[in-house]
């Protein structure tokens, strides 16, 4: 045990450099022999360690190419530079390859992409073109076209047939026509409404499937509203005593109803209608069937009054729409043909 | 401040390596410089005395080194911690062809020994191939620890921190490794194996 912990080999390897075991001290050999079996394994390790240096001197080192130093140097140079460096390293290398077999790569590349670009300005050249002839203003002359002219070397109006004429004229009269039955179908409308409430039964003409020429129509209609007009007069009068007897039966119901608030008495109204100091002294005590009467009366005056705007207003644009057919002048002009 | 390029043999290799982690090519290059040859032949008798596989060793170290510089330790010696680097490539090379290296040293056993047989005296270039052998033979460790100590003639403390033991277990493993070499080449004439005059001083 005390032996291992006194044990340094290195003391012995040092001795082996140095010296044979013939030159050993007494002190140094008994140490060696402590540790080795003889003599003979003392030399056979020193001979050892000395071919091993010297074999190392008479060997030539080993010496690296200069490939390994760039690859090496390389990999520091990309470790080092930044990333969009090391992105057009390998463009670069793309572009030209350092074998000239691999330069098929690069011309195809240049190749599509000069079709590309080819091809992506003649569509922008003809999109182009398009969009300038849209957007350019130019001055156009407009020629009018040239008037024949006749052997008297003035200019000669075409001869019109009398059929085209005429054919013309029609087509003029049925637009107008059907404007004319629109309106009169609207005025039939409000006619036969006045019809129902007045009870007559000319008023309301179907006036569509008339064949009748334009001024008698207008004149019928003329006719029609006049007569309706008087009837709605004689209306109105008879309404316009209905209103005024309302009128006062409400005043009077007003009056009583302060009064009976004075008074605190509760009276029919019809009573109270005929005590009033305002009403006439001929009236009469008014039933509940005449004032129906007199009310659905003034409910058709109203209605009336409101409905006779609008044959008014009908009536006024029948009349201008009637003008373009009735004008004698260009029913001429047309028959000229113009 | 800026470094000419004369300034830079007489750095020390640490300071190298402190401007190679900022990026220095030339502080880079320079330690290439000076250890590229110990490490090529480091790694040439560890790993059976293959060359190419040697240099590609020693491009995949310098590699590494360039990639993450900033995996080196500054408290460490520089010499130290690339040689425990490269230790434990060499290691992991081991793992890897266990099987081809067995087939190796077996197929090299039986040529050298009938050349062995053959030979008249002490060949020295045999005697070298059967040192070889006979270190290829060994474990790992001990065989790193004598071609350290041997032929790059690395000191006591130098090893130690390069495997990060103690120098009594480095002294340790020279001695039984020279043992057992010296009892496994004992057919040679150890007399025929000393040069003349080739004593020299030793670094402690």
């Amino acid at each position: 045990m005390e032996r291992r912990e006194r044990y340094d080999p290195e003391d012995i390897e040092s001795l082996l450099s140095e010296r044979s075991f013939d030159e050993l001290l007494d002190e140094e050999r008994a140490y060696v022999l402590r540790h080795l079996a003889d003599r003979n394994e003392y030399e056979t390790m020193r001979g050892l360690l000395l071919h091993m240096r010297t074999s190392d001197r008479e060997q030539e080192p080993l010496i690296a190419p200069d490939s390994v130093r760039s690859n090496v140097i390389n990999a520091f140079r990309a470790q080092q530079q930044p990333k969009w460096q090391i992105w057009l390293n390998s463009v670069g290398t793309l572009l030209w390859p350092k074998e000239m077999s691999g330069l098929w790569r690069p011309a195809l590349a240049f190749a599509s992409l000069a079709v590309l670009i080819t091809a992506g300005v003649l569509l922008v050249r003809n999109y182009g073109a398009e969009k300038a002839e849209l957007a350019e203003l130019k001055d156009v002359e407009q020629k009018e076209a040239p008037a024949p002219i006749g052997k008297d070397g003035n200019y000669a109006m075409e001869p019109v047939t009398a059929e085209a004429a005429d054919v013309a004229v029609k087509e003029l009269q049925s637009a107008a026509r059907v404007a004319q039955h629109q309106e009169m179908a609207n005025e039939n409308g409000f006619l036969s409404e006045i019809d129902a409430v007045t009870g007559s039964t000319n008023t309301a003409i179907d006036l569509v499937a008339m064949d009748e020429p334009l001024e008698t129509l207008a004149k019928r209609s003329e006719s029609l509203k006049e007569s309706n007009r008087e009837k709605a007069g004689s209306l109105d009068m008879s309404k316009d005593d209905g209103v005024i007897e309302d009128a006062e039966y409400s005043d009077g119901a007003l009056a009583e109803e302060m009064h009976a608030d004075e008074t605190n008495s509760i009276s029919p109204v019809f009573d109270a209608i005929t005590t009033t100091p305002s009403a006439p002294a001929a009236s009469h005590v008014v039933t509940e069937s005449e004032l129906a009467v007199n009310q659905s009366r003034a409910n058709v005056g109203s209605a009336q009054v409101a409905k006779e705007g609008k044959f008014k207003k009908s009536v006024g644009n029948a009349s201008q729409s009637r003008s373009l057919a009735v004008d004698a002048e260009l029913v001429s002009l047309l028959n000229a043909g113009w | 401040m800026a470094l000419f390029g004369k300034e830079y043999g007489k750095l020390s290799d640490e300071r190298l390596m402190e401007l190679v982690v900022r990026g220095d090519e030339q502080a880079f290059a320079g330690l290439y410089d000076r250890y590229n040859r110990r490490l090529l032949n480091y790694f040439h008798r560890m790993l059976w005395q293959d060359r190419e596989m040697a240099q590609d060793y020693l491009q995949d170290l310098f590699t590494k080194l360039a990639q993450r510089p900033e995996s080196y330790d500054p408290s460490r010696p520089f010499q130290t911690w690339m040689f425990s680097v490269a230790n434990n490539m060499c290691k992991n090379a081991y793992r890897h062809n266990e099987v081809v290296r067995a087939a190796a040293v077996h197929l090299r056993n039986g040529i050298d020994r009938e050349e062995a047989k053959e030979g008249v005296g002490v060949d020295r270039e045999l005697f070298r191939g059967r040192l070889d052998e006979e270190l290829d033979k060994l474990d790992p460790d001990h065989k790193a620890t004598f071609v350290m100590r041997f032929h790059e003639d690395m000191a006591i403390k130098e090893i130690a921190a390069a495997f990060a033991c103690s120098e009594g277990t480095v002294k340790s493993r020279l001695f039984y490794t020279l043992k057992k070499l010296a009892e496994r080449l004992k057919e040679f004439d150890p007399k025929a194996l000393i040069p003349n005059g080739t004593a020299r001083t030793i670094r402690s």
